[in-house]
């Protein structure tokens, strides 16, 4: 059935044309001009009208049948790509775009399984489908210079997808595409999925800096968002970017404050021995580490002391400072950058020192404490008020981000199936062409007959 | 000779020509799809701020080759499920091409510029990238070919040229490695020391970029790496440290003995260097100075700044001219070499601290008269000693945490080089193919060739049949076949049965010698010719016609007759016709007629016997005119022969 449908076109226009060229042929053959006033006015005999009609008819029927069938197995679709880099070749996080993926794997997996259609594969799918570019420029010219944002699917039904209808499968196609399309380039929210099982574990001061990252976490990504859409408003919770941003650093600088306070305080720790062992090594490691960065401070010194007040010349040049105005600058020389990196190592060696002198004052608090530590009702209870507050928030970043995903997700792309319906004046006309090109080719073919046959008998009778 | 009737000829060798059409036209468009070849093509534009001499973001010299490199192509392959049995990679990669734009004002500047002597190369930014494939491909895959090869170059420029800082996660297996477990805490940790300090770079280079692949950005991950740093390893070394545990001492105290001995290596190495460049230093200062080149004063300083040029290495890279004095290069070199030494002395001091921690349990470091004097503080004894195991089982969750992290930051990474490829190479124009030649046009084209050829091949037969029959098998002067036709149809169908409707016809002119006399012989051979015509035109268009003249004035005629009419019909209206046409002409013939059915005989020469025996005299006019000259018998009557 497959092939006699794939087949019925060309085969149909073949007979008639096969006739017409008989018939005319034929005709033009002898007495041209009288025959061919004869082909426009000759008349059959009623069987013979009964036959033609009755051919006719059965070609319109099979034309109605076999090219709506034959409609059913091609079909159309259209993609415009909506969003703003798309006109640069990009995809919405920065990416080069790649109409290939319309076809990718992933895409008609995706349409396989959301149609659950029947005993078709990846690959007899991406071979019944072609897509490409409505309109394409042309690189030889930079007048032809163009970016594509349109794209055209055309599904023309093979063997093995014949049992499939053309409009329902690009439908499914076009709907993975914009959904994988939409699952790949939203704004991830999977960084903002707290999960505070494995931080349980934990010393209270550990978890203190396990939760002000996680606090700091949400706020970052909420701040960078904010960048992106100011006014960006969830119509779920009323909440904007910026506010929930705040409210995160708020988590981080206050609630995880008073808990690190009330450690610190109360020396409360689940194991105070490892603890304090831990910072005692701590400390020890990070003495060697501020010793070193003492040594390369100290060292550059000695090279700015060192350096020699008639190897090298200062000379002024104007210049401006960061608020415009005039700033007589000097040319730089070796000391400028001893200078610098005897800053930054001191700036090193003294932020190593004041990590060790936390780690001493906590050493310090520990010591004083009885006992071995354990668990701590009211820091479980801090702890258990931070957890709640950073997944509300987590939870009210991650609404945010998906009303914001949606509102971006439906202006990535437009999809047009081209539907039977929108097809059918096309079809009607087909049906009708295609009759007409058999009914006259059977006509001239049946009225070459005729008159053959009337000459004949003219001869006779004469 | 037969008139020259276009649609008799095509008529005659419709069938023919349609197969000839459909063979040639079905053969073309094989030869044709064979010799179609689709170009995919697209133009990229370098768009840092160097691509405009030439150079790429970190010095290095653009080199479009490198989009067609064997490499790229085996990734698109990949990538696109093309196997090698079926696809060849060289043949792949030599449909690649890349050729520069250049703007015809720049390309006129050089030109302009290198006439003024003036050395001057215009350096194109903008290339189309093409990639041509044959037959074996079709224009979609042309399409998805050069679109995957763009994407895995511009990720591959971007590894390449911009973000060449990797991060290898070292460390996926250390727990199955032979290293004593303070080893392995001591890699760990300078493993992600480097991987904070490698994020915190790209962080700072790329502040907004979040991975919608994993939703991190590199500031995330690089907190993430530094909390487990200063938690997790911080726990692993005071458990492994407080209660040293060991997979083997004595070979961890070797161990620890011999980085002491290189330690101690290093350090005297590197004071031997610090005496060396300062020796150095002085005999320079000196020399400077008796030179008088210290007597530096304004008159020296050069009015305008010196140009910032850019330099190629000996690879042909673009590196930054560095123009710092001697005298400060050998005080850095001081300074590095002054840091190594320490460096030896204070790892030399950590190392004894490892030693003293193992051999004797002192876990306090001995820091008084440092400005890190630590009060010693009264550590309370832990209720249980940690376990190898215990140990081990909390190395191997440190370094599964770091796998899954390290994970995330290779799909963040790749993305990263995807969107900075994008961003440092511009698309002008996305891809678009052209086949070499419209398949359809020329297939229109061809159809169009072969129908006229066929058709005209068709009446250049039917003509040249008209002439051959004309010269060697048609009588001249009737029209009708000649004698050697009679033969030739008598031989053929000699041995064949007849079928009832067929009819023979024998026709003699009697008189042929009169009339040569009486009107000449060109009046007789018009009667010949009229003979002829009307036996044509009366028996030519019949099934199985054959209208034959056997010479000496006899004609043969054989044809089957429809069931309408008899074969009596038909003599009658012949012999009607020869009056009417002859009515001047007295010309006297026989004529006999025989049907296969009626006569009962179905052997061709019996049926030419019978018509001949059959024959009767007739004679074409009863004119008074002619029969002054002689009586030659009554118009269209048939003539007494008695």
């Amino acid at each position: 059935m497959f092939y006699i449908v794939k087949f019925y076109k060309p085969f149909l226009l073949g007979v008639s044309l096969l006739l017409l060229a008989f018939g005319l042929i034929s005709i033009l053959n002898r007495r041209f001009p009288r025959n061919l006033k004869a082909l426009a006015t000759i008349r059959y005999s009623s069987a013979a009208k009964r036959v033609m009609c009755l051919l006719i008819l059965l070609v319109f029927f099979l034309n109605c049948f076999m090219l709506s069938l034959g409609l059913k197995r091609n079909a159309n679709a259209e993609i415009a790509l909506n969003y703003a880099y798309a006109s640069q070749g990009l995809n919405p996080n920065g990416t080069r775009y790649n109409q290939g993926d319309i076809l990718s794997t992933a895409v008609l997996r995706r349409a396989i399984e959301k149609g659950a259609l029947p005993d078709v594969t990846v690959t007899d799918l991406r071979r019944s489908l072609s897509v490409g570019p409505l309109v394409q420029g042309n690189s030889e010219n930079e007048q032809g210079y163009f970016i594509s944002t349109q794209f055209g699917i055309h599904y023309f039904a093979r063997k093995e997808t014949a049992h499939l209808d053309g409009e329902t499968l690009l439908t499914l196609v076009t709907q993975s595409y914009n959904e994988w399309f939409v699952d790949k380039f939203p704004d991830n929210t999977a960084a903002l999925k707290m999960d505070f099982e494995e931080i349980e574990g934990d010393d209270y001061l550990d978890i203190c800096k396990s939760l002000r990252k996680r606090a700091e976490l949400i706020g970052s990504y909420m701040v960078n968002m904010s960048a992106e859409a100011t006014s960006f408003q969830s119509a779920a919770n009323g909440e904007t970017f910026q506010s929930i941003g705040s409210q995160a650093y708020k988590v981080s600088e206050t609630m995880v404050e008073s808990l690190e306070a009330y450690v610190l305080e109360n020396s409360v720790s689940k194991e105070r021995t490892t603890y304090m062992e831990r910072l005692m090594f701590d400390n020890v490691f990070k003495h060697f580490d501020a010793l070193k960065a003492a040594a390369v401070s100290e060292n550059n010194l000695t090279a700015i002391s060192m350096y020699e007040d008639d190897m090298a010349r200062i000379v002024l040049v104007p210049t401006y400072d960061t608020h415009d105005q005039f700033y007589m600058s000097q040319t730089r020389i070796g000391i400028d950058d001893f200078a610098a990196d005897a800053d930054q190592y001191a700036n090193k060696k003294t932020s190593i020192r004041s990590e060790i002198a936390t780690n001493s004052h906590i050493l310090e608090m520990f010591s004083q404490a009885i006992g071995s530590g354990g668990l701590d009702s009211k820091a479980e209870l801090l702890i258990g008020q931070i957890e709640d507050e950073v997944n509300r928030l987590a939870e009210e970043a991650i609404v945010l981000l998906e009303e914001y995903n949606a509102q971006k997700a439906n202006n990535y792309m437009t999809i047009m199936v081209h539907t039977l319906d929108s097809e059918a004046k096309s079809l009607v006309l087909n049906v009708l062409a295609y009759t007409l090109i058999f009914a006259v080719g059977l006509h001239c073919a049946a009225a070459t007959i005729a008159m053959q046959l009337r000459g004949r008998k003219g001869m006779q009778k004469l | 000779m037969k008139k020259f009737q276009l649609f008799r000829y095509l008529k005659k060798w419709l069938p023919l020509i349609v197969i000839f059409f459909l063979a040639m036209t079905a053969l073309s468009y094989r030869v044709l799809a064979n010799r179609q070849t689709y170009t995919a093509s697209s133009v990229i534009e370098y768009s840092n701020k160097d691509a405009k001499d030439g150079y790429a973001p970190n010095g290095a010299k653009i080199d479009v080759s490198e989009i067609s490199s064997s490499a790229g192509m085996a990734k698109v392959m990949q990538n696109l499920g093309l196997s090698y049995e079926n696809y060849s990679l060289d043949t792949l990669c030599a449909g690649v091409s890349v050729e520069p734009v250049i703007e015809e004002q720049a390309e006129n500047i050089q030109a302009a510029m290198n006439e003024g002597g003036e050395e001057y190369t215009v350096h194109p930014t903008a290339y189309i990238v093409r990639f041509t494939m044959d037959s074996k491909g079709s224009q979609s895959l042309a399409r998805d070919i050069l679109n995957e090869l763009l994407d895995v170059y511009f990720s591959d420029y971007s590894k390449q040229y911009i973000n060449q800082e990797q991060i290898h996660n070292q460390t996926r297996n250390l727990a199955d490695t032979d290293y004593d477990y303070l080893e392995m805490v001591e890699n760990i940790d300078a493993q992600l020391t480097g991987t904070v300090d490698s994020l915190h770079m790209r962080y700072m280079r790329a502040e907004n970029f979040r991975s919608v692949a994993t939703g991190y950005s590199f500031s995330d991950l690089r907190d993430q790496f530094s909390l487990l740093q200063h938690v997790d390893i911080s726990r692993l070394y005071s458990l492994i440290l407080g209660n040293q545990i060991s997979k083997d001492k004595a070979l961890l105290l070797d161990k620890y003995q011999n980085r002491i001995a290189n330690y101690r290596l290093d350090e005297k190495k590197a004071q031997e260097d610090t005496e060396d460049i300062l020796n150095i230093i002085d005999s320079y200062v000196d020399k400077m100075r008796e030179s008088g080149n210290t007597d530096i004063d304004y008159n020296y300083i050069l009015d305008d700044v010196y140009d910032r040029k850019w330099l190629s290495d000996s690879d042909g890279n673009h590196v930054q001219t560095n123009r710092t004095v001697q005298y400060d290069t050998l005080l850095r070199s001081w300074i590095k070499s002054q840091n190594k030494e320490d460096y030896a002395l204070l790892d030399r001091e950590y190392c004894n601290y490892v030693i003293g921690v193992y051999r004797d349990g002192i876990t306090e470091l001995d820091t008084a008269g440092t400005e890190d004097e630590q009060p010693v503080f009264e550590i309370p004894e832990p209720d249980e000693a940690v376990t190898e195991e215990e140990v081990e089982r909390e190395i191997r969750s440190v370094i599964n945490r770091m796998n899954v992290l390290y994970g995330i930051v290779d799909q963040t990474n790749a993305e990263y080089n995807e969107y900075l490829g994008a961003k440092n190479i511009r698309i002008l124009s996305s891809v678009s193919v052209s086949p070499a030649f419209s398949m359809k046009l020329y297939m229109g084209i061809v159809a169009l060739f072969f129908l006229l050829v066929g058709c005209c091949g068709a009446i250049l037969l039917g003509r040249v049949g008209d002439i051959l029959e004309y010269l060697f098998l048609r009588d001249s002067a009737t029209g009708c076949m000649n004698r050697v036709s009679c033969d030739n149809y008598i031989q053929k169908h000699e041995k064949h049965m007849l079928p009832l409707a067929m009819c023979c016809i024998s026709l003699q002119i009697t008189n042929q010698h009169e009339l040569n006399e009486l009107y000449g012989r060109e009046e007789t051979d018009r009667a010949f010719q009229k003979f002829g015509r009307i036996l044509q035109d009366l028996f030519g268009s019949c099934k199985d016609s054959f209208i034959g003249y056997n010479g000496g004035g006899q004609f043969l005629v054989f044809f089957e007759k429809d069931e309408q009419g008899t074969l009596g019909q038909e003599v009658e209206r012949l012999v009607i016709l020869l009056s009417e046409s002859l009515s001047d002409l007295p010309v006297a013939y026989q004529l006999g007629a025989v049907n296969v059915g009626e006569a009962v005989v179905f052997r061709l020469r019996n049926l030419i016997s019978v018509a001949v025996s059959d024959r009767r005299p007739y004679m074409t006019t009863i004119q008074e005119v002619k029969t002054t000259k002689g009586n030659l018998g009554l118009n269209g009557t048939q003539q007494d022969t008695d």
